[in-house]
């Protein structure tokens, strides 16, 4: 398969230039359509820069070369300002080979590049030959565990059905989280009060009303159906293997994703359930590396383990993966104490109030249904309070929290950097306090403790971290 | 969780006195100058140039006297917060780097500041060490650092 000996300075696939070419008329389309709609001279100019970006893409296709040489993996290019960037191979967090729709036209792949440390990609190989964008990525990882096969044997921890990915948009929405809490809403607030509310309103005119409901309905249905399709387009197909000691997950209809996370590298796995989701068993669960935590949409999805499965699937596949027995530490959750529901109560009536009161003031009597605000703070305050929980075993923590989103994290304790403990004034009065662990780029919490236990559970944490040697702090970024 | 031994010097209360009597000292003109130029009203004035001189005053002594930190066997634990307390404790064998960092106030009063740091990013800070001290402190855990982690 590898032609070349992987020393020898490569180049990329030609196809590389109409790949840029692409990418560039791709970015600037809605710019050329504008130009074109102003006036038909300024197509003129189309072609001018569309020849220049050619030229310009074929250069850097020119100038541009990799190599794998010893224990690093040196890209170089550039015309005026030449660059050169050399990649450790023990510094490669992971490898995605990515095929977007202008890559499917000429059979190519992209070859991204992640380090540790690095919040962006640090290398992009933008056109390679599919089996030799395969070989490389096994030769680029080769430094950063055992060696893979590309050829995948083993059964897949997961795989996702177009039936269950519609059921992944479907329940993935803001929209579903908001029906769901107008549901939780009718049971807190009696249907009469909301009818003579509405009615009072409708003497400003119902039919301005009838408008405003059905651009919100119109609203939230689009916003379902974009759901719907964006779930489709980026985790079609998904699955994910795991062979040895790194786990490789496949997705994407338009553009198909692979990517290699070794375990190693994986500081901790996070459950995630919308209140839709929780109301029907299901969760999704989601990665925390060192280098995957960026803002970038693209390394959000990579970071996905599984877009949607019931909750025991996605307990099983976190005790697959970081080793904790996940189904047995939920179960152990402990449960905030009851006056830690207090602050979260008052603040929602507060702000009620505070809304009700505004209302009352700058619009009149119909100005009062901003009053609903006062049961949703409420609400919104008892779920909190509800989805606070921590449980600690001499191996792994698993921290519960979230509003509308109820969060589960599982950290294996070794991947511990540091903690604090802290109280906020609210918290001081109260006698609560929070337990803060620190793994790479994010923090768990165990929010409202009693300020005992808090204390306790620090001084267990410090002990478990300082009695074993750390297996994180030195492998992390050497 | 114990109370760490170690209290700052006794010279960066001064310093931060020092910093918010200025910002007060701003703040307080910026509300009197507000009286005539925009309008404010007098008791407002008042109430903030007095809460804002307060907090100058009592903000600072009640920060100095609540830090404490202490180089324990395996770990180093913080202690610190006024209003909002936070105990941090960072145990050495995680500890990626040590840096001494030292601004232009610090320099003034021959203070410098001790910053730690873990694979999880800036894990803690000691303000105002006397610089021989911070530079001996450095060493110490970089020793240790080093020793743990080869």
């Amino acid at each position: 398969l590898w032609e070349h000996r992987p020393s020898d300075t490569q180049r990329l696939h030609p196809a590389a230039v109409a790949v840029w070419i692409l990418e560039l008329a791709g970015r600037s389309i809605l710019g050329l359509i504008a130009l074109i709609a102003v006036s038909r001279r300024w197509a003129f100019f189309l072609v001018v820069l569309l020849a220049i970006g050619a030229i310009g893409s074929f250069v850097r296709y020119l100038r541009f070369s990799y190599r794998l040489e010893g224990n690093a993996l040196t890209l170089q290019g550039g015309l005026l300002n030449t660059w050169r960037r050399v990649i450790p191979l023990s510094r490669i967090q992971s490898v995605d080979v990515v095929q977007k729709l202008r890559h499917r036209l000429f059979g190519v792949v992209e070859l991204r590049i992640q380090a540790a440390g690095g919040r962006e990609t640090e290398g992009t190989l933008v056109a390679l030959r599919p089996e030799e964008g395969e070989a490389l990525r096994t030769l680029l990882l080769s430094g950063a565990g055992s060696p893979s096969r590309p050829d995948v044997q083993v059964p897949p921890l997961a795989r996702m059905s177009p039936g269950k990915l519609l059921l992944a948009g479907v329940t993935g929405g803001r929209v579903a989280v908001i029906a769901v809490l107008l549901g939780y809403l009718e049971d807190v607030v009696s249907d009469d009060a909301l009818r003579r509310a509405f009615e009072r309103v409708g003497g400003a005119g119902r039919a301005t009303i009838l408008v405003v409901i059905g651009v919100v309905a119109i609203f939230l249905l689009v916003s379902l159906l974009i759901s719907i399709v964006a779930t489709l387009l980026v985790y079609w197909d998904f699955a994910i293997w795991r062979e040895g000691d790194r786990i490789t997950i496949t997705r994407g209809l338009l553009e198909k994703r692979r990517a290699v996370v070794p375990l190693r590298r994986l500081q901790a796995v996070r459950m995630d359930q919308n209140l839709l989701r929780l109301a029907f068993g299901l969760a999704s669960l989601k990665a925390v590396t060192a280098a995957y935590s960026g803002g970038s949409e693209e390394e959000r999805e990579t970071s996905v383990l599984l877009p949607v499965g019931r909750r025991d699937q996605a307990l099983r596949l976190a005790t697959e993966l970081v080793g904790a027995p996940a189904d047995e530490l939920v179960a152990r959750l402990e449960p905030a104490p009851a006056r830690a529901l207090a602050p979260r109560l008052a603040l929602g009536v507060v702000i009620g109030l505070a809304a009700g009161v505004v209302g009352l003031v700058a619009i009149g009597t119909a100005g009062a249904l901003a009053f609903l605000v006062l049961p949703v703070g409420a609400l919104l305050g008892l779920l909190s309070w509800r989805a606070l929980g921590h449980a600690i075993d001499n191996r792994h923590a698993v921290l519960r929290s979230g509003i509308l989103v109820r969060r589960t994290l599982f950290v294996p304790l070794a991947n511990l950097q540091h903690l604090a403990l802290t109280s906020t004034p609210v918290q001081l009065v109260l006698g609560l306090a929070t337990v803060k662990v620190a793994i790479p780029r994010a923090w768990g919490r165990a929010t409202d403790l009693a300020r005992d236990r808090a204390a306790e559970r620090f001084d267990l944490l410090a002990g478990e971290m300082t009695s074993r040697s750390g297996q994180a702090g030195g492998q992390l970024l050497q | 969780v114990e109370v760490p031994s170690n209290k700052l010097d006794r010279r960066v209360l001064t310093l931060w006195w020092l910093t918010a009597g200025a910002s007060a000292v701003v703040i307080v003109v910026g509300a009197s100058i507000g009286v005539p130029v925009a309008e404010l009203p007098v008791a407002i004035s008042v109430i903030v140039s007095a809460a804002v001189v307060i907090a100058a005053g009592v903000g600072p002594y009640l920060r100095y006297r609540r830090w404490r930190y202490e180089i324990r066997e395996r770990d180093l634990l913080l202690s610190r917060g006024a209003l909002f307390h936070v105990v941090t404790l960072i145990p050495f064998d995680r500890i990626q780097f040590v840096e001494t960092h030292q601004g232009p106030l610090d320099r003034l009063f021959r203070l410098t500041s001790l910053v730690v740091y873990t694979a999880a990013g800036r894990a803690g800070q000691i303000p105002g060490l006397d610089v021989s001290e911070a530079e001996e402190l450095r060493e110490e855990l970089s020793k240790v650092v080093g020793a743990q982690t080869v």
